[in-house]
């Protein structure tokens, strides 16, 4: 099997079961979005996703070979992600920022970058528009910028796998839209992105495929349409929903507490 | 000399109005300690200070073991019910106060640097102890020991004086008479360092001295400050130099033992002479 | 730049043999003449060349790894606790018996002190706090110190906290200098192999993770590095703060904030600032000769207090 594929995965936190029989394929190509409310464990899938923690049962597997058997540096080169509000603690310039992406290829910050290096990191700041800010030191940007930065960041390491953990969760409108476009465009590329969001809306308008996501278990897996009907998104969040219809397309907005 | 008379006048004051000698004498001064020990009756002295009992730092280490020791404080000493403290003029300041309010009779007693200054104190103790002929005896058996010492013409060298932390022993102090009167010159006056002064191992070596001073026991327990001893800067000058290893206590404090510092300073005059 | 610094340093050292009460010794042409340089004047200044790069490049890589631009091995403790090791060793009399066992309990002090901070830090201390954690630090081991001094048999050893709390590379012989210096290279050697992952942890630790880079051996290799560092070079010359705070601050902004940049620099930066404070206090015309690690307070003390300004005003606060 290709790709990112999880198979009964479960995360034990003390007590709490924060995942269970989580068992998901993520293809390329497309992006899907995970959404649910907060202690749902999105951000937990994807730090073991990302291969940063070790499930207490079932497996993650990566065109077949577990996550675990691949080594760090491998598992750098093909998995790509972006932590939920990364901060850079240094002051560094755009282009240094974006350039540590390109660690798992061997890069040395503090020796010259090889032609490919350069290369990648080009396309990746061209991809979310931030060639004006690659001089700039990062504490003189503002948050979108600083965040178009990050995403430049993890696209430069040019893997076959994305996740980003709430990329949009504290911007502009204008920002969260430029951050979807983008992820959209990687995806079109033959990426295979995994993006966990807040915002309904956005997800039904940019995924391709939803999970959702309640008390660690999968409530729903499908096309927008068909994952964020009404009487699962009610479910999960415990709110009542109105379907609103913009150009077509149907966007879940949170209406009213359900009594 | 000079400051004999006002002392003795000081002294005659702070004793009691009877003629009797004291008999609960605490002292509270190494030094003081061990000129007390030498010339006091049995039973007379009831207290020394801790220092007296390190064998390092005191000739009288035994015989003051067998006394209470007391500390810097005023507390304990009146808790040995003296009628006499013989402690020094410089130190305790405020244990001196609170001893005067107490109503305890001081003796308070000037550091000596010289062999001089050392009869000084003698003469005074034994008297504050009613043991003028004690004292008497001690002061001529010293007179005796220095007469036997050959007078040099001339200096056989130079020495340098080595202590702890680079101290050394510069004009005017004790080891700088002992070197004269031994016949050799000192290596820190020449540098014109003063008494408690400090000379670096590079200066010592620079200063290509002929006989070096220490005591070479010092470092058995390490520190920093008596490194030194050990120092391998110092074994450039085997050969060029000899040593002379005088133990600290009998080069801390001006008295008797002194006599003996020179008596070694002398015999390595002499070796150095034929 | 680092060119410039690699010169300077030379510079430095050569300055550094020849300053001395004693004119320049060879003129003395004999025995004592060449004991005065070999004995005396090379050790001091190979010390400062070694001490002031190891505390350079200690600090840099602590600041690094911490994400902190306030942590240097002597203001969070490393060097304290390094000092109060080694004392253990040096007045129990275990390094006149075995001389290894000087700069292996000076390793040992600061390698643990190194594993109780990373500790911290995982727990998500931020950068005040952690200073407040090498405040307390500091504080213990000075009174630990002065414990093992009082309870030493040597009469003079008490009046020697000083010299373990503010260091001095003065009159130390050959003997010392071959005790540390290996280790201050081993150690210097070790943390060269981890500029990427510190590269990588400007992002924190879970990007730095999802870089490949494995956390918990970096900070294994960096507790090792930064234990042989500062263990062997404060076994040999008591804590000398600071320079592991100044060294990285100076050359920081001309690196573009790199942090894996800054290592060779602020190794270079805290030599020249070791051997040039120890040549200023043999020229300085004071009776008694200044601790080196009294100067380095004395510059470095406001030159915290400055840091810390600009950290709290920076967008990188706590």
């Amino acid at each position: 099997m290709t790709g990112l594929v999880t198979d009964r995965l479960a995360c034990q936190r003390g007590p709490r079961r924060v995942l269970d029989e989580v068992s998901l394929a993520f293809a390329a190509g497309a992006v899907t979005a995970i959404v649910g409310p907060n202690g749902s464990g999105k951000t937990t899938l994807l730090r073991h996703l990302a291969g940063l923690e070790t499930p207490a049962a079932g497996t993650v597997t990566l065109d077949g070979q577990p996550l675990a058997t691949l080594g760090p540096a491998q598992r750098a080169r093909r998995i790509a992600f972006l932590p939920q509000s990364v901060q850079a603690y240094w002051p560094l310039l755009g282009r240094d920022l974006v350039a540590l992406g390109r660690l798992p290829h061997g890069a040395d910050l503090a020796r010259p970058l090889s032609a490919a290096d350069a290369a990648a990191i080009a396309r990746a700041l061209d991809r979310v528009d931030g060639q004006a800010l690659a001089d700039r030191p990062i504490d003189a940007l503002s948050q979108g910028e600083r965040a178009r930065l990050m995403l430049a960041r993890a696209l430069a390491t040019e893997a076959a796998v994305l996740l980003a953990d709430e990329p949009v969760a504290s911007l502009d409108p204008a920002y969260a839209l430029d951050t979807m476009a983008v992820l959209r465009a990687e995806a079109a590329r033959g990426g295979s992105v995994v993006v966990s969001l807040h915002d309904l809306g956005l997800a039904a308008r940019f995924a391709d495929r939803v999970v959702v996501l309640a008390g660690g278990r999968v409530a729903a897996d499908g096309p927008p349409g068909t994952a964020l009907q009404p009487a699962i998104i009610e479910a999960a969040y415990g709110v009542g929903f109105r379907m609103l219809a913009v150009e077509g397309q149907p966007v879940p907005v949170a209406w009213a507490r359900r009594t | 000399m000079r400051h004999l008379l006002p002392l003795l006048a000081v002294v005659l004051a702070a004793l009691p109005a009877r003629a009797e000698p004291p008999k609960r004498v605490v002292t509270v001064n190494l030094c003081l300690d061990q000129l007390a020990l030498r010339l006091a009756a049995p039973g007379q002295l009831v207290g020394v200070s801790y220092l007296a009992t390190d064998p390092r730092l005191s000739v009288m280490a035994e015989q003051a073991r067998q006394l209470p020791t007391v500390r810097a404080s005023a507390e304990s000493i009146l808790d040995l019910r003296p009628d006499l403290v013989i402690v020094g003029r410089d130190q305790l300041a405020t244990v001196k106060h609170l001893l005067r309010r107490a109503g305890v009779p001081l003796l308070e007693l000037p550091w000596a640097s010289s062999l001089a200054e050392a009869e000084g104190l003698i003469r005074q103790i034994g008297a504050a102890l009613g043991r003028e002929d004690a004292a008497r005896a001690v002061i001529e058996d010293m007179q005796a020991r220095r007469a036997a010492l050959p007078t040099p013409a001339q200096p056989a060298g130079t020495a340098a004086v080595l202590g702890a932390h680079s101290a050394t022993a510069g004009r005017g102090s004790l080891m700088d008479e002992l070197l004269r009167l031994a016949g050799w010159r000192n290596l820190a006056a020449d540098l014109g360092i003063g008494a408690y002064g400090r000379l670096r191992l590079e200066a010592v070596l620079a200063g290509q001295p002929d006989l070096l001073v220490f005591d070479g026991a010092a470092n058995d327990n390490p520190s920093r400050a008596t490194e030194f001893i050990d120092h391998h800067a110092l074994s450039a000058l085997d050969g060029h130099a000899r040593i002379v290893s005088v133990p600290l206590r009998h080069s801390i404090c001006a008295g008797p033992d002194n006599l003996e510092v020179l008596r070694k300073l002398a015999e390595a005059r002499n070796e150095a002479r034929r | 730049m680092t060119r410039r610094l690699v010169l300077l340093v030379a510079v430095l050292y050569v300055v550094s043999l020849a300053v001395g009460p004693s004119v320049w010794p060879w003129r003395l042409g004999n025995e004592v003449g060449w004991a005065i340089f070999w004995e005396l004047r090379v050790p001091r200044a190979t010390l400062g060349l070694l001490v002031g790069g190891a505390l350079g490049l200690s600090g840099a890589v602590l600041q690094a790894w911490l994400r902190n631009p306030l942590a240097e091995p002597g203001v969070i403790g490393v060097s304290a606790c390094a000092s109060f090791a080694a004392v253990c060793a040096f007045y129990s009399g275990l390094a006149a018996a075995f001389a290894l066992a000087l700069p292996l309990a000076g390793i040992a002090g600061a390698a643990i002190a190194v594993t109780l901070l990373m500790a911290a830090v995982r727990a998500g201390t931020s950068v005040v706090s952690l200073l407040l954690v090498g405040v307390a630090i500091n504080a213990l081991a000075g009174a630990l110190i002065a414990l093992v001094l009082a309870l030493s048999p040597n009469p003079f050893a008490y009046q020697e906290i000083s010299l373990w709390l503010a260091g001095s590379i003065a009159d130390r012989d050959l003997r010392y200098l071959g005790l540390a210096a290996p280790f201050i290279v081993a150690g210097a050697l070790v943390v060269q192999g981890a500029r990427r992952g510190l590269d990588a942890l400007s992002l924190g630790e879970d990007a730095a993770r999802s870089l490949g880079v494995e956390t918990n051996r970096l900070g294994l290799r960096l507790t090792l590095g930064v234990g042989l560092m500062v263990g062997a070079a404060t076994s040999v010359a008591g804590v000398i703060g600071f320079v592991g705070l100044i060294a990285p601050h100076l050359v920081r902004g001309r690196v573009g904030f790199r942090p894996g940049a800054t290592l060779v620099p602020s190794m270079l930066v805290g030599a020249v600032l070791v051997m040039g404070a120890d040549i200023l206090i043999r020229l300085l015309p004071t009776s008694v000769e200044l601790q080196l690690g009294v100067l380095t307070s004395l510059v470095g003390a406001p030159f915290l207090v400055y840091a810390v300004r600009r950290a709290r005003s920076a967008w990188l606060a706590t």
